[in-house]
């Protein structure tokens, strides 16, 4: 017990240390809008003099506690949860240092009518919620991605400064209700993977293979040292070389078509330039956090970044999705 | 010189006593039209057993079938690719002792789609002899992990069919197999016959199939998992694998009856299909497989096909958008 007391004694003398040295919290609740908690929402605070990002993490009861927090003005943000709910975003909000304030959250509910815009997605992420342990490794020390994993999106991204001819586009893209997205045909997917869907991860010493129930259904990251081919056919998800900057991996991707959407609800147009690394970690057992720069001198005035935080879904398993089945170009044309 | 000498008069000496105790030999070149084949399954079948033996084809196109014993064999090597056709060769007798010359031509099977080149031939030659011992995962278990050129059975014997299933065979072979499902981008064949590249990945736990048609990819599960009970019937089912000794064995249930398997033969099944899959790796450079389908709903007996696949280490499988060349749109006057 005397042990027991004497922890207890010190956390409280050091968390008020850090409090008295200009910092504060956020604590609160995170709810839909028919008042059930959401587990395993990320909440980000974007410090609005500095642009510094703090993060953290619902637990099943909805709970999360952003603390150390600088004392200054913040930008509070959740982001889009699958289909099911709208961003939340609150700007404006003062951190005085040694103070906590309370902040609960009620998250609009964002109903496209479509398949998938329903609450299972914020059932899984429910369900797990609270998973706790160290990151796994691999045999080599490097660590292990493997996994099946429920993604997010960015809480708080950055509008991208395009080209005009990109603005353009974009704008045609919008006001056509993004009707020739490639998808919408059974084409690939957007090569950044920041959909807010499910992607499996089989790790190898040499190799990284994203599944998922998109096509075309895999991505290969090479980690075999290989560098990128010369002059190699552009494709829809490129060519990926994977390397350790400690216990980050980078992965690197050039070689792509220029006929891929980009970015989960803005849908961006790119040229053949296209370039995106993506840093992974993995904190925790249950977490990934991912940055992505995507980079086109033919399309971006400055790179566009995203960061997102996928969340481990280990009882959870990729489904078949086999697109064309469900294709209505025969119907629609009259031929059936 | 006289080392060299020496070494081939050894040699010549050794086989001919070998030949003595346990057999006879076929042995001779496999050829087609443009030049010799290397890298080709050649099967001898025992035409009264029903006992199969096989080599392959060296860079030179050389192949020797030894120790046989005495009878009367069929002699096969299997389509390659979509470059050459079938051969067979009945009744080639072999006797103790004795070394028979056969030569294989092989026809050449043109259809004049994207394929049929010698694309195909100039793989098999590239990576015939390559040599090495199995290699395996650091639990001791052979590594299937690899790209491979898949190859058909040299010797397939006939299905036996319900009248049903005959019925759908006799439609679709007269349609031209016009309506397979690939046709129109949807799955491909779940067993493992198209002679194409297939890659594999394997960790303790799972092993991943990647190939160029879709559904892109096949999970087979290694974890100890069980088929579930009442699962959605799918294009590629649920697949398990449980090592046998060095031999995995994968059990496949859950398909729906949209598929046409086998390549070549594009056949009709219920969802009854129940797929046995026996891998092995002899040596670094070729992968057996043991196939097994059952489907009472459909054969009158089990089907079985025999391959052996080649490891192809410098080639990677490449994206391979089937929707990109769809010509619904273009047909039906949309676009």
């Amino acid at each position: 017990m005397r042990r027991l007391a004497i922890v207890v004694a010190l956390l409280v003398f050091v968390s008020t240390g850090l409090a008295q040295s200009g910092r504060g919290a956020i604590t609160g609740t995170i709810v839909t809008d028919g008042g059930d908690a959401v587990g395993s929402a990320t909440i980000q605070a974007k410090d609005q003099s500095t642009g510094k990002v703090f993060t953290a993490v619902t637990s099943k009861t909805g709970r999360y506690r952003l603390a150390d927090l600088p004392a200054g003005t913040y930008e509070i943000s959740v982001p889009q949860l699958g289909l099911r709910t709208s961003r939340y975003a609150k700007p404006n909000v003062v951190v005085e240092a040694a103070k906590t304030l309370s902040l609960d959250i009620a998250l609009m509910p964002n109903n496209f009518g479509i398949l998938g815009d329903d609450a299972g997605f914020l059932q899984m992420m429910n369900k797990y919620a609270d998973i706790k342990g160290p990151a796994p490794r691999m045999p080599d020390g490097h660590p292990d991605f493997s996994g099946v994993w429920l993604a997010n999106v960015d809480p708080n991204p950055e509008p991208a400064s395009m080209l005009p001819w990109a603005v353009a586009e974009w704008t045609r893209r919008r006001d056509a209700n993004f009707a020739g997205m490639p998808t919408a045909t059974c084409l690939p997917t957007d090569p950044t993977l920041t959909l807010p869907v499910f992607y499996k991860i089989i790790q190898t010493r040499s190799l990284l293979v994203h599944l998922f129930e998109q096509d075309p259904h895999y991505r290969q990251t090479f980690l075999d040292g290989r560098g990128h081919p010369k002059d190699p056919d552009p494709t829809w998800m490129g060519h990926s070389i994977g390397t350790w900057e400690k216990d980050t991996l980078v992965i690197d991707t050039v070689a792509l078509n220029d006929k891929s959407w980009l970015l989960q609800a803005t849908w961006l147009p790119h040229t053949e330039m296209l370039h995106i690394v993506e840093r992974y970690r993995r904190p925790d057992l249950a977490h990934l956090n991912i940055d992505v720069t995507i980079e086109d001198p033919g399309t971006f005035i400055k790179p566009v970044e995203r960061h997102v935080m996928w969340q481990l879904a280990p009882g959870e398993e990729l489904m078949e999705a086999v697109c064309a089945e469900n294709n209505r170009f025969e119907e629609n044309a009259g031929l059936k | 010189m006289k080392p060299i000498a020496i070494a081939l008069v050894l040699f010549v000496s050794g086989s001919g006593a070998f030949a003595q105790i346990v057999g006879g030999t076929i042995r001779g070149t496999v050829r087609n039209p443009d030049g010799i084949v290397a890298g080709a399954s050649v099967q001898a079948k025992q035409q009264s057993t029903g006992t199969t033996f096989t080599a392959i084809s060296g860079k030179s196109g050389e192949y020797t079938l030894s120790p046989l014993p005495d009878g009367a064999y069929e002699i096969s090597v299997p389509q390659l690719g979509i470059t050459s056709a079938r051969f067979v060769q009945q009744d080639v007798v072999v006797q103790a002792g004795k070394a028979m010359l056969l030569d294989i031509a092989l026809r050449k099977m043109n259809q004049g789609i994207v394929g049929d080149d010698n694309a195909y031939l100039a793989i098999h030659n590239k990576y015939a002899n390559v040599r090495g011992p199995t290699p395996r995962t650091p639990d001791g278990r052979p590594d299937l992990s690899g790209i491979w050129n898949a190859n058909v059975d040299p010797n397939p014997v006939p299905v036996s069919l319900l009248p049903w299933a005959a019925d759908v065979m006799k439609v679709r072979v007269a349609t031209n197999f016009r309506d397979q499902p690939s046709n129109v981008c949807l799955p491909d064949d779940p067993t493992p016959t198209l002679p194409l590249l297939h890659k594999f990945v394997q960790t303790r736990t799972l092993i991943v199939q990647l190939f160029e048609q879709e559904p892109h990819y096949r999970q087979i599960f290694l974890d100890g998992r069980e088929h579930p009970k009442d699962a959605d019937p799918t294009w590629m089912g649920h697949s398990i694998g449980k090592w046998e000794k060095d031999t995995l064995v994968i059990d496949t249930t859950g398909f729906n009856d949209k598929t046409w398997i086998l390549f070549g033969e594009g056949l009709p099944h219920t969802e009854m299909l129940h797929m046995v899959e026996r891998y092995r790796r002899p040596d670094l450079g070729h992968l057996t497989i043991d196939l097994t389908l059952e489907d009472p709903g459909t054969f009158i007996k089990p089907i079985e096909r025999h391959m052996t696949w080649e490891l192809a280490p410098g080639e990677e499988i490449l994206e391979s958008i089937c929707n990109e060349n769809n010509k619904f749109e273009s047909n039906a006057g949309i676009n």
